[in-house]
């Protein structure tokens, strides 16, 4: 037998028999044990100090004699072991003495330690005395192990073959302790023993299921125990011997295990069973991510069972990638219905653009899109509305037909999907269409009005009228519609003074439930007539729903404005003035179809208004009317309505008061003095604390600042220190730190003050610290309280970091865990949040950061320090902040006993999405040294793209995890990686430059989460002064396009599209709950730590957008010369000579003095000027809306005008070629005689009119429009260029008319200089051959551009 | 559609593909749909029962009468809304022969809550709707759900029922028990959701088929 050889099998079932015995029961009550020489009684119980002492590290004799027997508790058992086994030099000698000891709990306990650390119990009987015979020669073997300076490796081989054989046996015999055991023994050996198990179920596939049962079994224990704890090995036996139920409890349990999950899970998506399948592929997926998807795809294709697969499709909608979607393509021509639309909605989900500020050419329509286009023609009119919504939010535009004819399905239900996709695709010549189907079908009225409004397309008079006819529910369903967009709200108007009473009060529903329309007097007069009428039923809609503009700037209130860095500038805006100045401003008479609506006009409606509200906070209204009444007046600032609040107060239930405390953000007037006073001593904690919140929410109102403050000292007050803290506590101690230092001096100096309002006084202080501060907070560090150690050292270190070398030493030695974890805390980031401890039971996490802090290197002194804590700390949370500290920072760390640890530490502690998050915020510089702890993490928490980073840089060649137990084994096999660096060195590079940090914020109106998000941003400029916030409005239509577009490239996982509040940035997103002021903060200092690129919100991919740029410049680039040209080459076209030269006739005719014709000339060519650019905007217009109202008619219009072009070309050449042989009357492209004459009846009147100045101008005007039958030749070709591009029309229309009239120009200098008309006419007749060559030219060029100007642009 | 007719043609189609119960989502006002309700709760009942369900909600026009194929339905959403002649003939029978009905305002939503109430009462009258107590047995056929704990402070709330022959045929929440935070792209932005709706929702179910 080999020194490590196990105990034979006979007396190993009696060991076992009697530990089990022995730990649960007094040594007493073993009667049978009569080879035990123990005495009869118990030995002594450690009591509570010294199990304190042993925790703390004092492992000598006498200490492990009382606390090994303690072992049987199950509390106390993994402290123990812990303790022992994690000790930097575990008492092997000493362990070794107590197995001579008489107590058999003893020898039991130090034998079972022993076997841990040796792998194997040296063949020693604890059940015979240490000095019998039987046991000499084990206890020698156990001496000369002790003696042994050389530790046994803890991971990889601890055991030898046979001793692993051993355990084999073990498993498979009948012996259930034994098996316990053995596991025991073998889960001491980590993922090694996975393997060996794994390759001995490889090489015996003929074991029988039972047997192999109990080897997953072991294997599920082992892999689990890291993980899990004691909950291992439960888990493990339900996953492997358990009923369904338990099996399924079970798989829940598994699914929190991370990447470790996916070998275990592996077993069970083969499960004959469906239901277990579902819940193990649904695990894995979220547990593996994208390795899972590959682990999955095969089984997937042959599953017989739909409901799996709808549960396997709901989770890979957050697995985006190539495998994903071949995998999802594969359903999207599936039989069944359910099965299908699930597809759809799932390719639909993964159909974004997946990656970030890729550098190649945009992506191209997923795979997808022709499956689905395949759909919308299914003969089932769920999967053809499900398309549509794939359609509409793709914007698939190649199926813009399809969807035109859709409009036409006979199920309503799929016209309306169509509508919405038609909206998307923008598809405005689908408006006959819609416009024909609500006339025929005035219940289409909802969805034919919302797509209108979309559209930005006005409703006309036809459908304003047949709206007006309709029905009440369709009129009812067209509010409803303008409900989500402001695009038809003057429905609202129109209908609000309806005779039916249900319509008008849905309309006054509309009007007063947005504060924006509110702002327009038109819309208050509404209100308030509707007010004045006294109609119950319109009282009480208009109150329900009422939300009055909040007066949320700051008033100079004289008492509450008294801070000493006062706000009152001079010239500063009053708290009302965004209110009326909104109100007094004149609202857009948006209206559509029959203009304006009989409604009355008040003046200063607003004023009218809040009168009007005032009356209803008498107690003669009902209370919850009169409750909103009040609360938006005080919204308003308006003292009637604190007065009425206040007065109401002791009937309002807590929620309203809850609801006051909210929806007053910064009050500026001194009545809300007394309303706050109420609320801070309500009997309830949750209303006390959103009246503090409330009351610092206008941090420069010094009396509100001061109530608070005052409250809190207040000895009978309610308020309580913890229900002060919050955000806006710290704010407001940051922004008005006058206020707050003579405060927090006089709490600290104070001899009777209690421990929680010290607290927040120390949390306080750090933000207003000077030299008396600091001396107080210094004092606090040594008090004998450990709850204000830990407040004064923490706060002492956030406001002079610089002293964390100087201090660590003294937080080190602190008798409290909790007092020491402030030294890893203030030493790195490891995505920690603070405790603020205000009493035992009392705790706030911090909502404060300073994120322009940068993380300084550790000094040698404090990273030792941090080692020492990491490593022999009693504490496991202090060892493991120890121990993170040190990995944040880059410092080599034994990552097997930091991840011991976990399973230790309270769920409270977040110690796995802490890792999580850091690696993922790390991953650049991640490094194959922490690839322990990829087997800890959860990473369907961290962003697909980073993981793949992350995956890359710690396992270059196994980038896909842990599929298989086999794999595991690989990984635990990988040398150790104690020593070597976890990060790579931060490049050093320079701090980026931004010019703007780009913040976009979707909200939705009535969202109360929203509002306090805008808050924190407000707040976050202070930190960030770039920060620059576009709020977008995710019921319209641009925001959920843009929110969907955000969601997609930041591949944001599926739950959280079209949430709000939701914010991004250039690095990032934070959406809904995750939403607070820290997580903002850090999102922000993220991105400015980042290059700044502004492309990550367009929504176009940056090189689309540049290549866009670049074709305009060459539009740009074409379309000049010929707009120059075509403008002067016109300006002397023989059409246009005819008017010069009467012109010039008419300046001769008239004989005005020089001054005289200065003003005629410039009144006439003017005119021209002005007709000319009037015509071609006319003309401009009506070609975009023949564009944008005639799907392919772009098309026609190329071939049109091109003819045209050429047609004016041969003529003009025709015309020269006549010209040059002398018979200019030939000429075809030339006024007609008829016209020469009405131009030359105009000049003539015009001539002797007496104000000759508007006479030239009106002649100007008139001629050239009648000049317009000959010159419109040139023009319009030119003008449908400038159309074809995107350039900017009436810039392009300018330059030409100024060509056009700059050969009016120089004639008329030249005329004023004494030129005379026969001479032009000479040199018309001289030069039209040139002429009309040149615009022959032109025309060829023009004609070439308007076929081929696309292609020759992007050729370029 | 005569009474017995809808009966039977609500029991022996109870059973969806492979003899699972089949959960319809509502679309109605004409083309109002019932989005934003999660329907983890289907795999949850599969899981603590013996009642197999189908995974996912199958969209059912309450205007159509392949309502009458479908045991239980949902409906929420937000805004007002007004029933046709039809949905409010259609829901009036489904309910008075063995249809359940599962209401809840989408993240609280005011007006959708009164529209619902407005429509159900001018269907079976003003007092239709009570309060369901949290000792019924609606509260103990899967989970024991001792209380409806609100996503914010507030007063205590309490599920509303319509009760038909002595079962309830209409359980209804006007704060939400729409499970949002599992249902895609759904926002309860500031609402006071019922945060243990899903065991509420697995037994509603769990009831609706039972008694």
């Amino acid at each position: 037998m080999s020194p490590l050889c196990p105990i034979p099998a006979p007396q190993r079932l009696r060991l076992v028999l009697l530990f089990i015995s022995a730990i649960n029961f007094p040594l007493s009550a073993i009667t049978h044990a009569q080879d035990d020489p123990a005495p009869a009684t118990p030995p002594p119980a450690a009591t509570d100090d010294t199990f304190e002492r042993f925790r703390h590290g004092t492992l000598d004799l006498a200490t492990l004699a009382e606390v090994l027997p303690r072992l049987s508790n199950k509390e106390l058992r993994p402290i123990i072991r812990a303790t022992v086994l994690e000790a930097k030099a575990p008492p092997r000698a000493d362990l070794v003495a107590l197995l001579k000891h008489p107590t058999l709990a003893v020898r039991l306990g130090a034998l079972e330690l022993l076997e841990e650390l040796a792998g194997g119990d040296l063949a020693f009987n604890p059940w015979t005395p240490a000095e019998s015979p039987d046991n000499l020669a084990a206890l020698t073997r156990w001496q000369a192990w002790a003696g042994a300076a050389a530790d046994a490796p803890r991971t990889g081989s601890l055991f030898s073959d046979e001793q692993r054989r051993s355990y084999l046996r073990d498993l498979l015999a009948e012996d259930i302790d034994k098996a316990t055991r053995a596991r025991r023994m073998l889960e001491a050996e980590g993922f090694a023993a996975v393997g060996f198990l794994e390759a001995f179920l490889n090489d015996t596939p003929t074991l029988p299921p039972g047997s192999r049962a109990r080897i997953r079994e072991a294997q599920y224990q082992i892999t689990l125990a890291r993980q899990l704890g004691d909950q291992a090995a439960d888990t493990a036996r339900q996953l492997a011997f358990g009923s369904r139920d338990q099996l399924l409890s079970a798989l829940a349990t598994v699914r929190s295990a991370g990447s470790l999950a996916l070998p275990i899970l592996r077993d069970f998506i083969i499960h004959p069973d469906p239901l277990v399948r579902e819940t193990a592929i649904d695990a894995l997926l979220v547990s593996g991510g994208e390795p899972a998807v590959a682990i999955l795809a095969p089984l997937l294709a042959t599953e017989p069972d739909v409901n799996v697969i709808h549960g396997a499709l709901r989770r890979l909608k957050d697995i985006p990638g190539p495998e994903t979607e071949k995998l999802v393509g594969t359903f999207l021509t599936h039989a069944d219905e359910d099965l299908l639309i699930s597809a759809i909605q799932t390719s639909l989900t993964l159909s974004g653009d997946n990656k970030r500020y890729s550098s190649g050419p945009k992506k191209k329509s997923p795979t997808t899109d022709p499956a689905v286009l395949q759909a919308l023609s299914d003969p089932r009119w769920r999967v053809r509305a499900t398309a549509l919504e794939y359609v509409a939010k793709r914007k698939v535009t190649a199926a813009k037909e399809t969807c035109l004819t859709l409009l036409e399905d006979p199920d309503e239900f799929v016209r309306f999907a169509a509508i919405k996709a038609i909206v998307a695709l923008e598809a405005k010549e689908a408006l006959p269409k819609l416009k024909a189907m609500f006339l025929t079908n005035p219940a289409m009225a909802g969805p034919v009005i919302e797509g209108y409004g979309a559209l930005n397309q006005p409703l006309d008079a036809e459908i304003l009228a047949k709206l007006d006819a309709a029905p009440p529910e369709a009129r009812l369903a067209a509010l409803r519609s303008t409900a989500s967009g402001k695009s038809h709200d003057s429905l609202a108007l129109r209908y609000a003074t309806d005779a039916n009473l249900d319509i008008a009060c849905a309309a006054l529903r509309l009007i007063a439930s947005d504060e924006a329309t509110l702002k327009n007097n038109k819309y208050a007069s509404v209100v308030v007539a509707a007010l004045r009428s006294n109609i119950p039923e319109k009282t009480a809609a208009i109150l329900e729903r009422l939300d009055l503009p909040s007066a949320s700037s700051k008033r100079l209130d004289p008492l509450l404005m008294e801070t000493l860095n006062s706000v009152g500038k001079s010239g500063e805006p009053t708290a009302l003035d965004p209110l009326y100045d909104a109100f007094l401003l004149p609202g857009k008479d948006a209206l559509t179809g029959r203009g304006e609506p009989a409604t009355p006009n008040i003046p200063a409606a607003q004023a009218e208004l809040i009168r009007e509200i005032a009356k209803r906070c008498t107690p003669d209204t009902p209370a919850g009317l009169r409750f909103s009444a009040a609360v938006n007046l005080a919204k308003a600032d308006q003292t009637e309505g604190y007065a009425a609040l206040l007065r109401d107060l002791p009937a309002q239930t807590t929620a309203q008061k809850i609801a006051i405390c909210d929806g007053l953000h910064s009050p500026s007037s001194r009545a809300a003095i007394p309303l706050l006073a109420a609320l801070l001593r309500d009997p309830v904690s949750e209303v006390r604390s959103a009246a503090v919140a409330c009351a610092l929410s206008n941090e420069k109102a010094k009396a509100l600042v001061t109530l608070v403050i005052e409250e809190l000292g207040h000895p009978g007050s309610p308020l309580q220190p913890h229900e002060a803290y919050g955000h806006r506590f710290e704010y407001a101690a940051r922004e008005s730190a006058a206020i707050f230092r003579p405060w927090c001096l006089s709490v600290l100096q104070a001899r009777d003050c209690a421990t929680p309002l010290r607290v927040l006084a120390i949390i306080a202080a750090r933000h207003c610290a000077n030299t008396p501060i600091l001396e107080a907070l210094k004092k606090h560090a040594t008090s004998n309280d450990p709850k204000l150690r830990r407040a004064a050292w923490h706060a002492l270190l956030c406001a002079r970091p610089a002293d964390l070398a100087t201090s660590a030493a003294a937080i080190a030695k602190d008798p409290e865990a909790f007092v020491r974890a402030v030294l890893p805390d203030r030493a790195a980031k490891t995505e920690n949040i603070w405790l603020h401890q205000f009493s035992d039971t009392q705790l706030s996490r911090e909502t404060f950061s300073n994120y322009n802090e940068k993380q300084a290197r550790l000094t040698d002194g404090v990273r030792d320090l941090l080692k020492r804590l990491a490593e022999q700390d009693p504490a496991p949370l202090v060892r493991f902040e120890a121990g993170f500290a040190l990995i944040a920072q880059g410092v080599a760390t034994d990552l097997d006993a930091f991840i011991a640890l976990l399973p230790r530490l309270s769920k409270d502690s977040n110690a796995a999405d802490r890792l999580t998050d850091w690696l993922e915020n790390n991953a650049a510089r991640a490094t194959p040294a922490l690839r322990p702890l990829l087997a800890v993490i959860n990473p369907a928490r961290i962003r697909p793209d980073k993981l793949q980073l992350l995956n890359s840089r710690i396992s270059p060649t196994q980038a896909k995890g842990f599929a298989t137990f086999a794999s595991l084994a690989d990984n635990a096999a990988k040398p150790a990686t104690k020593d070597a660096p976890v990060l790579t060195e931060e490049p050093a590079v320079a701090a980026p430059t931004r010019s703007s940090l780009e913040v976009v914020f979707f909200y939705k109106p009535g969202c109360a989460e929203c509002v306090k998000t805008k808050q924190f941003l407000s707040h976050l400029k202070s930190d960030f002064p770039l920060l620059k916030l576009t709020e977008t409005n995710i019921l319209e239509s641009a925001g959920t396009v843009l929110n969907q577009a955000l969601c997609d490239r930041f591949t944001v996982p599926s739950l959280k599209h079209s949430l709000t509040p939701a914010v991004f940035t250039q690095s990032g997103f934070v959406i809904g709950t995750d939403i607070s002021p820290a997580t903002l903060g850090k999102l922000m200092a993220q991105t400015m730590a980042e290059s700044q690129d502004d492309t990550w919100c367009q929504l176009d991919a940056p090189e689309q957008l540049a290549a866009a740029k670049e074709v305009d410049r060459r539009y740009q680039a074409i379309t000049l010369p010929i707009v120059l040209g075509g403008g002067l080459l016109d300006g002397i076209n023989p059409c246009a000579f005819a008017t010069i030269i009467f012109f010039l006739s008419y300046l001769q005719i008239a004989r005005r003095s020089p001054r005289e014709m200065l003003m005629v000339g410039a009144a006439f060519i003017s005119a021209v000027f002005i007709a000319y650019l009037a015509a071609g905007l006319l003309l401009y217009q009506m070609l975009k809306q023949l564009n944008e109202r005639f799907a392919g008619i772009q098309w026609w219009l190329n071939l049109g005008f091109g003819l045209l072009a050429l047609l004016a070309a041969w003529l003009s050449l025709r015309d020269g070629l006549r010209a040059r042989a002398g018979r200019l009357d030939a000429m075809t492209l030339q006024l007609p005689g008829f016209l020469k004459e009405r131009i030359r009846g105009v000049i003539r009147t015009g001539a002797r009119a007496r104000n000759f100045v508007i006479a030239a101008f009106l002649s100007g005007l008139v001629i050239s429009l009648l000049e317009l039958a000959c010159t419109g030749q040139v023009y319009a070709p030119i003008i449908y260029q400038i159309q074809k591009g995107r350039l900017d029309a009436v810039l392009w229309l300018v330059i030409y008319n100024l060509a056009f009239i700059a050969p009016l120009v120089v004639i008329f200098l030249l005329a004023y200089g004494g030129l005379r008309s026969e001479t032009l006419v000479t040199f018309q007749k001289k030069h039209t051959f040139a002429v009309k060559l040149g615009l022959a030219l032109l025309f060829l060029c023009l004609a070439f551009f308007i076929f081929f100007g696309a292609r020759l642009v992007h050729a370029l | 559609m005569k009474p017995l007719i809808l009966l039977l043609a609500l029991t022996a189609p109870l059973c969806g593909k492979e003899g699972a119960v089949e959960c319809g989502n509502l679309i109605y006002a004409g083309t109002k749909t019932s989005k934003c309700f999660s329907d983890e709760f289907l795999t949850t009942v599969q899981q603590k029962t013996s009642i197999a369900t189908e995974r996912r909600f199958k969209a059912v026009k309450l205007a159509d009468d392949e309502l009458f194929k479908i045991p239980f339905v949902i409906m929420t959403g937000e805004s007002d809304f007004s029933l046709t002649a039809k949905e409010r003939e259609n829901l009036k029978k489904y309910l008075e022969n063995g249809g359940f009905l599962l209401a809840s305002a989408s993240c609280s939503n005011e007006a959708w809550s009164k529209s619902f109430e407005r429509e159900l009462k001018a269907i079976f009258g003003n007092d239709c709707l009570k309060d369901i107590p949290l000792n019924h047995d609606i509260f103990r056929t899967v989970f024991t759900v001792k209380d409806l704990k609100l996503s914010h402070a507030g007063p205590e709330t309490l599920l509303k029922g319509f009760t038909r022959n002595g079962k309830i045929v209409v359980v209804y929440s006007p704060e939400g028990l729409n499970d949002s935070s599992h249902a895609e792209g759904c926002c309860c932005c500031g609402g006071n959701e019922i945060q243990n709706s899903m065991e509420i929702n697995a037994n509603i179910l769990a009831y609706a088929l039972l008694h």
